[in-house]
This record gives C-alpha cells, structure tokens and sequence, in this order.
C-alpha cells in the first residue's frame, strides 16, 4: 500500500503540468452521494452501491445486494441523477451505475436580418434539450481481509442539438484497513490520451483527463475524519470531512466537511458542506447542504437514498 | 410684360443657383454620440458629399439623439424613463464554438448599471462583468464574447447559464450552449 501511495504522489508530480487540449468535463464531480457530499466529498467510504462512482474498490462494503438513487437540481436548471445496483456473486461483487446531468428548451438562436428590423436583435428560433450520462460497470473483489480492489469500465455520453459525442475508459481503485486507519486510492479515467469524440463536423475531441484520489477513514470515538487529496484535471484538491454519531441515537449521522472543487474554467472553489444521514433498518436517507455562487439561490440541497442488505 | 416674365425668369433662375451653392453650408456634418450608436444626419445634397456614409438607424418621423426622443412634437426623455428589458438577453450564434466567439444581446429602455454573471453546470460562476450604461440610451445591446473576454482558451462542451442584475436585482437570465 505504502508503495501505491508513493506511485500516486510520484505520479502527481509528473502530471503537474498545464493543460493544453479542452478537457471533457466529468459530471460526476458534483459528488455521487448525499452522504459523500456533506462529508466534504471525501469518496470512497460511501456504504451504498453509489461508492462505484467513487472508488469501485469500496463495494466491499456493501453486503449481498445493495442500491442507491441520488437527486438533485442545480440552479433550478440542471437536474442530476444517478443510479447504482450492486450484487455479490460467487466471483465478487458486480455493479452498474447510471449517472446524468440534463438540461431541457436550450434556446437556438437567430439574428433578425429583416429590412423591417432596425436592431438587428436577436431572436429564439427553437430550443433542444441536453444530456450528458456516464454508465459505469463494476467489479470488486478482494486480496484479503485487508486489501480490496475494484474495476469500473466506464462509457460516455454527450448529446445535445445536432451532436452527439462519446468515449470510454477505466477505473481502478483499492481499499486498504489498518487498525487505526482506512485507505482509499482511486484513479478514475485511466487510459492515456482517451476521449470523448463528437460527430459534428469541426468538433474538437475533448480529453478524458485521468483523476487520482487518496483519502482516509480516521475513526476516534464516535467521531470520523476523513482527509483527502485529490488530483483532478491535473490540479491538487483538499478535502476534509468529519461525521459523528450519537451514541444515544445510532440512526443518525452528521455530518460536516470542508472541500476543493473546480469550475469548468478550472478554477478552484471551496466550499463548506453539511449535512444528515439516517439509517432505519438498512435503508439510508440522506440529506447534504453546501452554498453555491449562483444568484439569490445560493444553497444546493442533495437527496439521496439507498439500502445495503 | 415681356420685360417682367425675363425679371421672374431670372429670379427663379438665381434663386436656384444660390440654393444649390449654399447647400453645403446649411447640411449638418455626421452626428455621432458617445456610444457611436446613434447617427443623425441631413444632407440635402448628397450628390456633393464625397464622405462615405453607412446608414445604421433610419427612422421616420421619429429622431432618437442621446437619449431624447422627439416623435409627433413630442418630447421624452428616455434617460429618466424607467429601466426595463424590452428584448430578453440572448447569445448569438447558439450553440456556438468559444473559438469562433459569438454575441450577446438585449433590448431596454431607461437607465441602469448591469452586471453579467454566468455559471457553468454546478452553479460555479466562471465570468463577470460590468455593463455600465452612461446616460445615453441604448436600443438594443451587443457585446462580443470570445476567449479574450473570458480569459480562457478553452470551454468544456456544455451548457452555460447567464444573469444580468441590476442592483441586486434580476433583469434577465437564459442559457446557451457551447460546442466542442
């Protein structure tokens, strides 16, 4: 394991470098969970079949069969879903999972060149609708009590107005217990130089760029803390997330976190996240606040719920 | 009789000379305001102007010259008309490339400081920019967005969300699209 860590960080160095090519932006980097959300999206210790988004590796923890749906509207316009299911054959555990991001009446736009139009203005001649999907198919397994791994073959999707782009790649990621720590280590997108390619004319590809995750479990008592870093389109991200729960009410889970995100223009943003998890007789519900910029509507609420029996 | 016909005769026929060779001192040059925006001009002969001259804005009956409206004899001043959009905010091409750039555009009347914001699709904000509007009037806004605006090369394929906020309100939101 320590020798995987010291790969990962050698490999971060190595990939310090500026991008040049547009990058494909990854959906699932808005986070796969409530849970996961408001524990400062610190991926990988996430009990639901959703932990395939994060590291497939994590699916140890689920037990025979396991789902998991996920909702949330961003700026009361782009709607994400996601969808695990998991299962544990006599080979491992499999799973699928079904994540999208979709926006509908996208406007088309035209210029009023009319001889009766003084402004020129411009005017909407129609609207489509946008979705971007990524279907990942799972397997878990593992070396020992100790040491698990998982694999994800993931599928790209982009379709909107007259295009429609795709793409492929892997995911690779392992869990390793140590008496006073659980470690996760994750690379998602890991084939050198894959892309999404689109089939309108003149459409650039865009780079499927690799992320590497390295993150922490620290139980202390009833409190968890969970440190991450992480190195997504080639820029280090923090994370910190911490749960407790109530020894007087073992249904519930709070939970707090601190985290690094990036916008599309690849700048960084952090955000506090907070946020709630009840366990009632296997089915979890959860719940996730964190604050966004968007006008007036600052606050992004995430659902989820799932069930590991 | 006759001598007073050749008298008329004579007069019409100075008063034509003189006319056609004081014309250019009563045409008004070209008139732009601040903006560059609005243009008035009269030329009576323009068989004589060698400037060249596009037309931008031709109205009758009605002339716009900063910010004052003059139609029917009557006089408004749009500068203390109330703001409002009067064409909602909309990018032009859309979808378009962020290589090939596109324009955005809205309709108002009256006055006001604006601030353009847009959010990618996790509600980050990743451009903003102050429309400052002096007191002129302005038909109908255009402004270019490309990389140098943004001051980024590259834009991942996807959709964008725009407001325009006039002190802390909201006056306008859409979305648009860029292609890969």
């Amino acid at each position: 394991m320590i020798k995987l860590i010291l790969n990962f960080l050698y490999i971060i160095l190595i990939l310090s470098t500026p991008i040049i090519a547009t990058p494909f932006a990854l959906i699932t980097d808005l986070g796969s969970s409530a849970q996961t959300i408001g524990k400062g999206n610190v991926e990988g210790f996430n009990e639901t079949a959703s932990v395939i988004f994060e590291n497939p590796a994590g699916l140890y923890q689920t037990n025979q069969y396991s789902w998991s749906i996920m909702r949330t509207t961003v700026i009361s316009e782009v709607n994400y879903t996601s969808i695990a299911i998991s299962g544990k054959t006599p080979v491992g555990r499999m799973a699928f999972g079904y994540y999208e991001a979709a926006v509908t009446d996208i406007p088309e736009t035209a210029i009023n060149n009319t001889a009766e139009s003084i402004k020129k203005e411009f005017y909407i001649k129609g609207y489509f609708d946008y979705k971007n999907s990524i279907y990942k198919a799972s397997y878990q397994t593992s070396f020992s009590d100790n040491l698990h791994f998982g694999a994800n073959y993931s599928i790209f999707s982009h379709k909107y107005y007259k295009i429609n782009g795709k793409g492929y790649d892997f995911d690779l990621g392992f869990i390793y217990n140590h008496s006073l720590a659980t470690l996760s280590l994750s690379a998602q997108n890991i084939l050198p130089s894959s892309k999404v390619v689109y089939d309108l004319e003149r459409s650039n590809p865009e780079e499927l760029l690799p992320q590497y995750t390295l993150s922490a479990h620290i139980p202390i008592k009833s409190i968890h803390i969970y440190p991450q870093v992480k190195m997504a389109y080639k820029k280090p991200l923090l994370s910190i997330g911490l749960s407790y729960k109530p020894s007087f009410f073992p249904y519930l889970e709070l939970l707090g976190g601190y985290r690094q995100k990036l916008s599309y223009t690849l700048e960084k943003r952090s955000n506090i996240t907070l946020g709630l998890t009840c366990n009632i007789h296997g089915i979890r519900l959860s719940y996730a606040y964190e604050p966004i910029q968007y006008f007036k509507r600052n606050h992004q609420h995430y659902f989820s719920i799932g069930q590991t029996f | 009789m006759k001598k007073k016909k050749n008298y008329f005769i004579f007069q019409i026929l100075l008063i034509t000379i003189l006319s056609v060779l004081t014309t250019p001192l009563f045409s008004q040059s070209l008139t732009l305001n601040s903006h560059n925006y609005f243009v008035q001009v009269s030329d009576f002969a323009p068989m004589n102007n060698q400037k060249p001259l596009n037309a931008i804005f031709i109205r009758y009956k009605t002339q716009v010259v900063d910010g004052v409206i003059r139609e029917n004899n009557q006089i408004k001043d749009l500068n203390n008309t109330e703001f409002g959009i009067t064409n909602p905010p909309l990018f032009y091409p859309s979808p378009f490339r962020l290589e090939d750039g596109a324009e955005f555009g809205y309709g108002h009347v009256g006055v006001a400081d604006l601030e353009w914001r847009i959010y990618d699709m996790r509600g980050n904000e990743i451009f903003k920019m102050d429309l400052p509007h002096t007191k002129y009037f302005h038909p109908y806004v255009k402004i270019k967005f490309d990389k140098t605006l943004l001051g980024h090369n590259n834009l991942p394929a996807g959709v964008y969300f725009y407001v325009l906020i006039k002190e802390n309100d909201l006056v306008g939101k859409g979305k648009f699209a860029v292609l890969p």
